[in-house]
């Protein structure tokens, strides 16, 4: 093709968005009238314009029936349940002894990952903002609520939260839990009084340079939030204006992070935090909405507060948790651990994602675990074709109503309006009364629709069950299990960026021998390490490298 | 539509008053949908997740603070819900999810042109589906991203040059 012609063709695409200027119009058809190279694009073109169009009218029964399902849904009674969701949260917060390994569970993927995580820079904001989250980072004391809230609808959990520099942490939870973080000294005490029960954690090998920056609780968890916004912030960071909260005026900004929300109100005189409101997405489709409130800040605090002495009459159970750099061995056994578990995959890729995926598994994806009922799934099945099928009816029964009604807001003729508006009338009378009982008919098919969800919540939570195990056994398997997990994830993570490593055992299977599944060229070396799919390893040259 | 009918509908809405969300969702459904099938490639889960966003549209819309504006806040509503959701597939094969999608393995309608959209670059298959969906309007879109007009109308002539080539290497074949 011709250079000339190369350019014409980018004008075409203007042409057709309408945005060049009638001049270039004109000649640029004179040109494709000239020129069977163009005008064959500009016809493709067309042709494009044609097929969207053609695509979009036939989806557009798709947007109708979105539409009346969003309207149906909106007029449904209050009191029914939300029809898409298998409320396993519900499941596992009814069970004490899960709530207290799912809490214990959170704690420590947040040693782990806290202890390799290092501060980031707070330049580059503008000055609102900064000066309204300063306090928050650099508070050395804090007092404050923290609700938070795993299901929609239904009251929050409150705890009172406490931090101290350097990086403890006091979290209870109504009587029933204490956690002391302290990452000076690499402990965590959970106390349960009613059980008078401890549990220890210890933390071991911790580099020395991160004590300073690992602090492992919720404050520590907004402060890094608030952190990334900064450096975020163009993108990032909206501001939302005043409001009226607990009764004094806030000014407030929203950073958002991958889809997550966070919030900040602060008074707008003092510039001091009034609540905060985070969202942190967890375990199927869950929201955990945090909010915290009442702070007080760099107020005095007993240091007894944050003891990490056992009271009398405790049983206690200690754990030791290995923080020292991770090698390459820990690499090569997390993969062991994670294939074992999900019946030999490796995971989608090495990120934290990957562990939180990793934590759903035990729900999801161990394959001991679940047990379809083939006649369940068959009749959701049926059922859920059904009511697409009556819902199709509606929407074939009601679209010639539905046009009219379009044409009639369209026209701006007042013959044609009253035209249009007669034959909407007509059409209404003809088809109210087959109209209703197919929305009778949609209503009836909710129920057993509703009875199939209940099956299969009832089937997760058989599921869930062989889980219930007693706490702290509980509590010492996820823990060997998410140490195992989490420093194979971060030795690649903390791998240097000139070690070149990849990563491409998604979708490989245990026992490949012949895929490459994790390279990566250690410090001072001229050979790669190669790991294959079934966990051996080899040195090998750049040029033999996978593709 | 205009300003001020929808500030008076989404008014109406904060009361509680569904059929006001009616119209809104009569007006925005092509739109929020566009968003979804742009996102994520397929007319499924598109409807789910536009199903979800138009709902925590009326569920939320108490946090609206203006009503004039509430074209480009439920299309802030639904990219984080299509994020999550993609964030979610990354991760996990829910398998309740699984089995509804077995349940629901319709034939595709136009599936070569679906083909080349799959493989659209994401942002430019967004604005593709926007713009077909949602009136042919850069105005629109233009409220939907929060940047120019003229941004839009590069980003449409990029998508459609870029579906072109695809389309084009594909008939060759
Ligand atoms: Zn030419």
């Amino acid at each position: 093709m011709e250079d000339i012609c190369r350019n014409i063709q980018e004008q075409i695409l203007e042409l057709i968005t309408d945005t060049l200027p009638a001049e270039k119009a004109a000649e640029l058809r004179h040109h494709i009238s000239q020129c069977p190279a163009c005008s064959k694009y500009l016809r493709a073109l067309q042709g494009d314009d044609k097929l969207l169009s053609d695509f979009v009218e036939v989806m557009q029964q798709t947007v109708a029936r979105l539409e009346s399902n969003v309207i149906d849904a909106l007029n449904r009674e209050p009191s029914e349940k939300p029809i898409s969701s298998v409320s396993i949260w519900r499941i596992i917060m009814k069970s004490r002894v899960t709530r207290f390994a799912t809490a214990t569970a959170v704690i420590i993927i947040a040693v782990l990952i806290g202890m390799y995580q290092f501060g980031g820079s707070i330049d580059g904001a503008t000055p609102a903002f900064a000066d309204i989250v300063r306090p928050i980072l650099t508070a050395r004391t804090a007092t404050f609520k923290i609700a938070v809230n795993l299901i929609k609808g239904q009251p929050s959990q409150v705890f009172e939260g406490m931090f101290m520099e350097p990086g403890r942490m006091r979290q209870e939870m109504e009587g029933e839990v204490i956690a002391i973080i302290d990452m000076q000294e690499g402990k965590i005490v959970i106390l349960m009084p009613e059980e008078k029960t401890a549990m220890v954690m210890e933390v071991e090998n911790m580099p020395d340079e991160n004590k300073e920056q690992s602090q492992v609780n919720m404050f520590f968890e907004i402060r890094r939030r608030i952190k990334q916004a900064q450096d975020d912030e163009d993108k990032s960071v909206e501001f939302l204006g005043e409001q009226e909260i607990d009764g004094r005026t806030a000014i407030g900004y929203r950073a958002q992070e991958a889809g997550q929300d966070m919030v900040v109100w602060a008074d707008s005189e003092s510039l001091l935090p009034i609540r905060i409101e985070s969202s942190i997405s967890i375990m199927m489709d869950r929201q955990i909405t945090v909010i915290m409130y009442d702070f007080a800040l760099d107020i005095e605090l007993d240091e007894s507060l944050f003891s990490l002495e056992i009271p009398e009459g405790y049983t206690v159970q200690t754990m030791q948790m290995d923080v020292s750099r991770p090698k390459e061995e820990d690499l090569i056994e997390m993969f062991r651990l994670w294939t074992e578990t999900t019946d030999g995959r490796f995971p989608s890729a090495l990120d934290m994602n990957s562990i939180r995926g990793f934590i759903e598994a035990p729900l999801e994806e161990r394959k001991e675990a679940i047990e379809f009922d083939e006649d369940q799934e068959l009749s959701f099945k049926q059922v859920h074709e059904e009511f697409s099928r009556i819902s199709q009816q509606w929407q074939e029964l009601t679209l010639p109503r539905r046009q009219l009604w379009e044409e009639y807001k369209k026209s701006s003729e007042p013959e044609e309006r009253k035209n249009r508006l007669q034959q909407w009338r007509e059409e209404y009378k003809k088809t109210s009364q087959r109209e209703k009982e197919l929305l009778q008919k949609m209503k009836e098919m909710r129920k057993p629709m509703n009875e199939a969800m209940e099956r299969e919540r009832e089937a997760i939570k058989r599921r869930y069950e062989k889980f219930d195990k007693p706490l702290p056994q509980l509590v010492q398997e996820t823990q060997n299990t998410m140490t195992l997990i989490v420093r194979g994830i971060m030795f690649a993570q903390m791998l240097p960026a000139d070690s070149d490593w990849h990563y491409a055992g998604k979708d490989v299977k245990l026992g490949d021998v012949n895929t490459a599944i994790f390279w990566y060229r250690p410090a001072n070396s001229e050979t790669y390490r190669v790991i294959y799919g079934d966990l051996s390893i080899k040195d090998v040259a750049p040029e033999n490298l996978p593709k | 539509m205009n300003g001020h009918l929808e500030k008076k509908l989404v008014a109406s809405c904060r009361n509680g008053d569904r059929s006001a969300y009616t119209g809104l969702v009569k007006a925005y459904s092509g739109r929020v949908f566009g968003i979804c099938l742009g996102m994520l490639g397929n007319s499924h889960d598109a409807e789910d997740v536009a199903q979800q966003a138009l709902l925590k549209g009326f569920t939320d819309i108490s946090q609206l603070r203006h009503g004039e504006r509430f074209g480009a806040w439920i299309g802030r509503i639904v990219k984080n819900l299509c994020i999550d959701f993609i964030r979610r597939q990354q991760f996990k094969r829910n398998a309740f999810v699984n089995r509804a999608e077995a349940g629901r393995n319709s034939s595709k309608e136009y599936p070569e042109l679906q083909g080349a959209l799959a493989k659209l670059p994401q942002d430019s298959r967004l604005v593709l589906m926007l713009y077909y969906f949602d009136g042919r309007s850069t105005r629109n879109i233009a409220e939907t991203f929060e940047t120019s007009e003229a941004a839009v109308q590069t980003r449409i002539s990029r998508a459609r040059k870029q579906l072109r080539e695809i389309l084009d290497t594909e008939g060759g074949e």
